[in-house]
């Protein structure tokens, strides 16, 4: 079976510039990105064992790479990717792991063909471009990609990259996501597409920048060979497929391969998703001294008939200085992350999945900054995008029945910063890397996971505290589930994760943690609780050493009450409390302690039809405190915990009649809400926010003033 | 060695596993030759498949039972029975004491556990993640304030009351067995043992003793969940797993085996049952396969081989470097994570009952990973089974014989074979039915050769270094299309495929595997002193792990002189989080100069694993853990030699069918195996049936048939 094909070359281009720009157009202009799949249609089976080969090729070039970097998040989290390119930079194939890079590689070799690095810098076999500018692509400057193109008969047939994310980049604060970066000039090393190897090999002067650069340069090094690695494994898998097959015949399937994605998610939409226009919004904060506001992430999702997908996020507040914002590569990364989880999980992953999704969101947006000198390292409203698509997801297989798919929000990305010195006196940055391993959402039918989940990596792994504590001198003197952390709900959220360090004895060490600001960002829905904001402890000058010396009682865990943590009741010490979990690097003395929290799962349906057996079983494993047991569920144990059903009956019984008296009708509520606005009685980082959003966003103003009844020259 | 035909033989060597439905018995007899005896699998009391497989061996040979049981000098088994434990939560009652702070370690389960093992779609879907149920429940784990850190060094002492209190009140819940993990106890076991011995105090105060098991003791090595996962299911399928062994070898006794009952280890090797961890006999189903493959490559010469078991529901490739089968460090066990070495073997979910369907949204033609199993099974099977399967492909294209179907045994229906491939694959591709029966089996060949592939890749060395050795019941008919363009040096086929697994584990010599976790750091340009002070860590932990092997082997009945060590030390560059298992060139370090000897040959197997652009010397070395293998030999399965007789097969010819080949119906003669004599050449299109199996040989490919009866799968002569 044979059918015609026209090479790439044959469009007409003399350069990948002007073949992008063709290409660009004629998706612009037909919504495809080839109009015909000849070759699937000629030999669907070659089509399939063709396609089997390349996935293999990438698939084990991750494999081979996790075995060989060097870097924590790398090895214990999989955070990891490789993709396949096409000359133009479109994804052909990608590896499982960081789906957040399904786009962000494409967007880094899309940007070198626009900026001329075919004619002014050179791209050539062997030659290796490293990126870690997120306006480029990536996420932040951990997020770090190595490219390199690949050519056959002197023509180039694509690229080939790998992705990791390191944890240290010679910021200002040791562990590269430090809550305190005014600015892109304290982040660290940043290489915009800098060519750092030719002839396959990384070049000795690229290294040693890197070596003089960062407080721990092995796991960046390391990680690098380890993409080199795999990135050759890719390319001699291409180099032997496209002598078997031919180059004309290569490109026509891998431009097939992104249609077949292209068409499949529409379909997946077309089916699964009831058609209609969702909206969604949640928040971050801005905890930086002087910067206190909220930003919030109104998502619309219109699902069209056809499957197709609209998004659009005017509304997202403007960029500043301060590091809880996101460009656009990350937010569409993000973005397509949370429809690859919930939508397109069982198709495969290229372009075509991106090409499915019409994507608005405005220029100079924290989800999309244009001044390149502005950090990026926390993301704040992008992940909250992601957090507020999930919710409209979830409605829109809610609406067609899919109970099985519908869920409250992710929880928050938090962690700790740690730096210094190691145990064997080797200087060290990096953070822990333990809230992959977050409290997971509730859904239809069941708990979220407690201590297992992550939005920005569905495959949730804390790793060992052993293997941490082996690269690093922090000491665990606790690691447990955080109770009643998940938003409470007829099906709770998942709990996330309590971790108590200590300082140890002789060692150098600096913490400090990243998170969020003390607001509620992950929703419940349907009725469910949020998730509650996070938290930071820091014991300096405690009693530690004297309590063990004598033999007291050590209570290391945060026990039944959050609001009070049994380790604050037990160790003497300077306590501060950051509310948020934002708290800049600074060396912490031996016998200091500091505690931080992952994450929780936002909760699904009204708490009091929560099955009592149910909350029975969470307080017999200390996951649910006998006082959430009766005051959110009203849930009444006997002494040996088991549930009594009169008393529960009577309670939540009581709880409703509560509610009935304590309820307004909507109309009232609203009309004495307007008086406040009218009034512009609004907390200070809220006003903050909606005096800003109003000026930069038409849609967004002309709403609001009409929802509230507003004069058309209202300001806040 | 042949298929024992004369009766009154007298058996020498017996191994015995013990599947999911069926218990084999491989019986070798004094001739070399072998009968294998079955019967069904029993659960619920294993002994009673055991010795009822046993005894059909026994029948074929034709021999009483007091003949037979005191003619076997070696009975191997094999078992299933700790998986079983733990995937149906039916054990014993653990309780558990772990430092303070860790109690949830288990609900936790790192996250991990709750998605290792799903397919690829669903490990991005996370709504259908899991936690499991933990083997102990949180009621009956104890926290205990104590705390060592990396470097082995005491933080916090060990609070004795409170390990009083724990087993108090744990003895009084009603526990059966006690486990102790404490971080860092790999060490330094000093806390775990204390605790170990005030728990025994206390028992003996209590009047009721219950076994202990420490985390240090059954899996001494990093990685604090793992640890504890071994250490649990120790607690939890140990005691009922031994004492079941124990009581077959009593039997066996009674029947007048005058040996020890030898029993299959995860890690490769036979161990008496009397000294066995249960842990560590937890996977002995793929480790036959990997033993047998090495064996071939002794017989033949070959260091570097690829083995490959096609089953009805996977594929199961591993690989032999340098004659040593590649170990996983970190395997799982039912989901939990282990750091009990154990063979390595990648799966993929592709054999002959792999599901063919269509994807409704992109209209491909996807085969597996799903399987049909065996029930309903394959289409053709006429068990309920509705959509079409590898094996249904195989019958439509006239390579399995409907007639003469697992040698007679099984009625097989090609007709409805044929209409699910029309109406599921053929009529919505366009295609015709025995173009899609092809474009099934070209696929699902396909994911097979890229596992192989891809496991090289991973941890071997370049393709053509490698020997490949297809069996396993279906292995035979689909190899021919896995190594299709695969650029290995040979493609072998055992005579008997599908009892391949059996004779390689009768093949198995007595071994032990031994490690311990040392904290070697060597900084980059570390001087002579420090080099030596650091090699002789490395040589004095190889050192304690030797006399422990050799007790161990005494104990046994081995003499110093029959026991041969391999050193092994885990090597990696300086902050890297993996290492390389390097069988060091030396057994003693003196000096600097055997540490870089040592460092010398990480280098080397790294730079041949990895590509030389992945070495990082500058970064320094780390050393963690070392290791001993002890072996002892024990009597084997002989292979004997047979004359060549000349190219021509035509003398077992049974008949000639049509095939389908590449888009066409082809006269395809069918061989009987059996009748191949060596010297023997058949050129494709050809069948081979045997009747355990059926070996296809494709167009441009030829079988040749060698002095050992194996089968060479070559190209044809262009």
């Amino acid at each position: 079976m044979t059918t015609e094909l026209v090479p790439p070359r044959a469009t007409g281009a003399n350069s990948l510039k002007e073949r992008l720009a063709i290409q660009d157009r004629r998706i612009a202009e037909t919504g495809v990105f080839e109009p015909e799949l000849r070759l699937k249609g000629a030999d669907p089976v070659a089509f399939e064992v063709l396609f089997t080969k390349i996935h293999q090729a990438v698939i084990n070039a991750r494999e081979v790479a996790l075995l060989i970097s060097a870097s924590p998040a790398t090895r214990e989290q999989g955070e990891i990717i490789f993709g396949l390119f096409t000359p133009e930079g479109d994804s052909i194939a990608l590896s499982s792991g960081l789906m957040i890079h399904v786009h962000t590689m494409s967007r880094a070799i899309k940007w070198m063909i626009a900026n001329d690095y075919e004619t002014a810098v050179g791209i050539n076999q062997g030659d290796y471009f490293f990126n870690n500018d997120s306006f480029i692509g990536g996420g932040h400057p951990s997020d770090q990609m190595l490219i390199t193109p690949y050519y056959v008969d002197g023509e180039i047939a694509g690229w080939i990259g790998g992705l990791t994310h390191v944890v240290e980049t010679g910021a200002a604060e040791p562990g590269a996501m430090g809550s305190s970066f005014t600015s892109r000039f304290v982040e660290g090393l940043i290489l915009p597409c800098l060519k750092v190897g030719i002839n396959d090999q990384l070049t000795r002067d690229a290294e040693i920048l890197v070596e003089r650069s960062v407080r721990t340069a092995v796991p960046w090094l390391t990680d690098n060979r380890a993409k080199l690695t795999g990135i050759k494994l890719i390319r001699d898998a291409m180099e032997q497929l496209i002598g078997e097959i031919g180059a004309d015949r290569y490109h026509q399937l891998s431009r097939e391969y992104i249609e077949d994605t292209l068409r499949a998610s529409r379909e997946k939409v077309r089916r699964f998703l009831h058609p209609g226009r969702y909206r969604d919004v949640a928040w971050r904060g801005v905890s930086l001294t002087g910067q206190e506001s909220l930003m919030q992430a109104p998502c619309e999702l219109v699902v069209t008939r056809e499957g197709r997908i609209i998004l659009d996020y005017d509304g997202v507040p403007s960029a500043r200085r301060q590091p809880f914002q996101g460009t656009l590569p990350l937010f569409e990364g993000m973005l397509f992350n949370a429809l690859i989880q919930n939508v397109f999980y069982d198709l495969r992953y290229n372009d075509g999945t991106f090409l499915a999704v019409e994507l608005h969101v405005p220029e100079g947006t924290a989800c999309n900054p244009t001044d390149i000198f502005l950090p990026t390292t926390l993301w704040g409203p992008a992940y909250a995008g992601l957090q507020a698509l999930g919710s409209c997801v979830a409605r829109a297989y809610f609406a067609n029945g899919y109970l099985e798919e519908a869920h409250a929000s992710g929880p928050l990305t938090s962690g700790n910063l740690v730096g210094g010195f190691d145990q064997y006196g080797r200087p060290v940055g990096g953070q822990c890397f333990e809230f992959a391993s977050s409290g997971m959402y509730a859904t239809a039918f069941m708990d979220g996971l407690d201590s297992a989940f992550s939005d920005f990596n569905a495959e949730g792994d804390m790793g060992d505290a052993e293997v941490w504590e082996q690269g690093m001198p922090q000491v665990w003197l606790a690691r447990e589930i955080r109770k009643d952390g998940g938003g409470f709900g007829r099906y709770r959220g998942g709990n996330g994760i309590h971790s108590l360090y200590m300082a140890p004895e002789g060692a150098r060490i600096e913490m400090g943690s990243f998170g969020s600001p003390p607001i509620f960002s992950t929703t419940g829905i349907m009725g469910g609780y949020p998730a509650p904001p996070l938290r930071t402890y820091i014991g300096r000058g405690s009693n530690l050493r004297s309590l063990i010396e004598s033999g007291a009682d050590l209570p290391n865990g945060e026990g039944l009450d959050p609001a009070e943590p049994a380790f604050v009741k037990a160790i003497s010490a300077d306590w501060e409390l950051v509310l948020g979990q934002n708290y800049p690097v600074r060396e912490l003395e031996p016998g200091s302690l500091f505690s931080v929290v992952t994450g929780d799962g936002g909760g699904f349906g009204d708490p009091i039809e929560r099955e009592p057996l149910h909350v029975a079983r969470d307080v017999a494993n200390a996951l649910t405190s006998a006082e959430t047991a009766e005051r959110i569920y009203g849930v009444r144990l006997g002494p040996d915990g088991s549930v009594d059903a009169a008393a529960t009956k009577e309670l939540r019984s009581a709880m409703r009649r509560r509610r009935l008296e304590r309820g307004v009708p909507a109309r009232e509520y609203k009309a004495t809400a307007r008086e406040r606005v009218l009034a512009k009685d609004f907390p200070k980082p809220v006003q903050a926010m909606y005096r800003d959003v109003i000026r930069i966003s038409r849609k967004f103003a002309t709403e609001f003033r009409s929802f509230w009844n507003l004069p058309a020259d209202y300001e806040v | 060695m042949t298929e024992a035909t004369a009766l009154g033989r007298r058996p020498v060597l017996c191994y015995t596993d013990v599947g999911g439905t069926f218990t084999d018995s491989f019986v070798v007899d004094d001739a070399g030759d072998f009968v294998v005896g079955k019967a069904p699998s029993t659960p619920s009391d294993i002994a009673q498949g055991f010795f009822a497989s046993l005894d059909n061996a026994r029948t074929q040979l034709g021999v009483d039972v007091e003949t037979f049981y005191s003619s076997l000098q070696v009975i191997g088994y094999g078992a299933t029975t700790v998986l079983n434990a733990v995937l149906t939560r039916r054990g014993g009652r653990p309780g558990m004491l772990i430092t303070k702070g860790f109690e949830d370690l288990l609900l936790m389960e790192r996250g991990k556990q709750s998605w290792i093992e799903l397919g690829r779609a669903d490990r991005i879907h996370p709504v259908t993640h899991r936690h499991q149920q933990p083997l102990v429940p949180r009621s009956r784990i104890r926290g205990i304030s104590q705390r060592h850190d990396s470097l082995g060094r005491e933080l916090i002492p060990l609070y004795e009351d409170e390990v009083r209190a724990a087993v108090r009140e744990l003895l009084a819940d009603g526990v059966d067995a006690l486990v102790i993990c404490f971080l860092w106890s790999f060490l330094d076991d000093a806390h775990e043992q204390r605790a170990r011995a005030i728990a025994e105090e206390e028992m003996a105060a209590a009047g009721r003793v219950v076994p202990v098991f420490l985390s240090s003791v059954i899996s001494p090595t990093i990685r604090e969940l793992p640890r504890a996962n071994a250490a649990t299911i120790e607690a939890f399928a140990g005691p009922s797993t031994l004492r079941a062994l124990r009581e077959i070898e009593t039997r066996l006794h009674e029947y007048g085996f005058q040996g020890d009952l030898q029993v299959m280890q995860s890690a490769g090797g036979l161990a008496p049952a009397k000294h066995v961890r249960a842990i560590d006999t937890a996977k002995s189903g793929p480790v036959g396969g990997l033993i047998g493959t090495r064996f071939i490559g002794e017989l033949y010469g070959f260091g570097n081989l690829i083995s490959t078991d096609v089953g009805g529901t996977s594929f199961d490739v591993g690989l032999v470097n340098d004659g040593f089968v590649g170990v996983n460090r970190e395997p799982t066990l039912g989901g939990l994570l282990l750091s009990i070495p154990m063979m390595e073997v990648h799966s993929i979910g592709a054999g002959g009952g792999t599901i063919a369907r269509i994807d409704s949204l992109s209209g491909r033609l996807v085969v597996g990973p799903e399987s049909a199993g065996a029930v309903p099974g394959p289409v053709c099977y006429g068990k309920g089974g509705t959509e079409p399967t590898t094996t249904d492909a195989d019958l439509v294209l006239g390579y399995l014989a409907p007639d003469n179907f697992l040698g007679g045994r099984l009625t097989v229906d090609v007709e409805a074979a044929r209409s699910a491939i029309r109406t599921r694959i053929a009529e919505p591709l366009g295609l015709s039915i025995e173009d899609a029966a092809e474009g099934i089996r070209r696929i699902v060949d396909a994911r097979m050769r890229e596992a192989v592939i891809g496991l090289v890749a991973l941890r071997g060395y370049s393709l053509e270094d490698y020997v490949l050795l297809g069996f396993g019941g279906a292995g035979a008919t689909h190899v021919a299309g896995y190594t299709e363009d695969l650029k290995v040096k040979a493609v072998l086929v055992f005579p008997y495929s599908a009892a391949f697994s059996a004779f390689g584990a009768a093949a198995s010599d007595y071994e032990h595997h031994y490690h311990r976790a040392i904290n070697t750091v060597i900084p980059p340009g570390a001087d002579e002193a420090a080099m030596a002070v650091r090699g002789r860590r490395v040589s004095d932990a190889w050192a304690r792990l030797e006399e422990q092997a050799r007790e161990q082997m005494a104990k046994e009945g081995f003499s110093d002189d029959e026991v041969t060590l391999e050193h092994l030390a885990m090597v990696r560059y300086g902050r890297q989080l993996n290492d390389l298992i390097v069988r060091s060139p030396i057994s003693r370090i003196d000096g600097a100069d055997g540490l870089r000897e040592l460092l010398a040959a990480f280098e080397d197997q790294y730079s041949r694993v990895y590509a030389n652009g992945a070495r990082s010397p500058r970064s320094g070395y780390e050393i963690y853990e070392v290791g001993l293998i002890a072996r002892a030999p024990k009597i084997k399965p002989r292979l004997d030699r047979h004359p060549l007789v000349g190219e021509d097969a035509s003398a077992a010819i049974a008949s000639v069918r049509p095939a389908y080949f590449g888009g066409a119906w082809l006269d395809t003669p069918r061989y009987r195996w059996p009748a191949l004599r060596p010297g023997n050449v058949v050129n494709g299109p050809a069948v081979v049936d045997d009747p355990t199996t059926t070996l296809v040989v494709p167009p441009g490919r030829r079988l040749r048939i060698d002095e050992y009866l194996t089968v060479w799968l070559e190209e044809s002569p262009r």
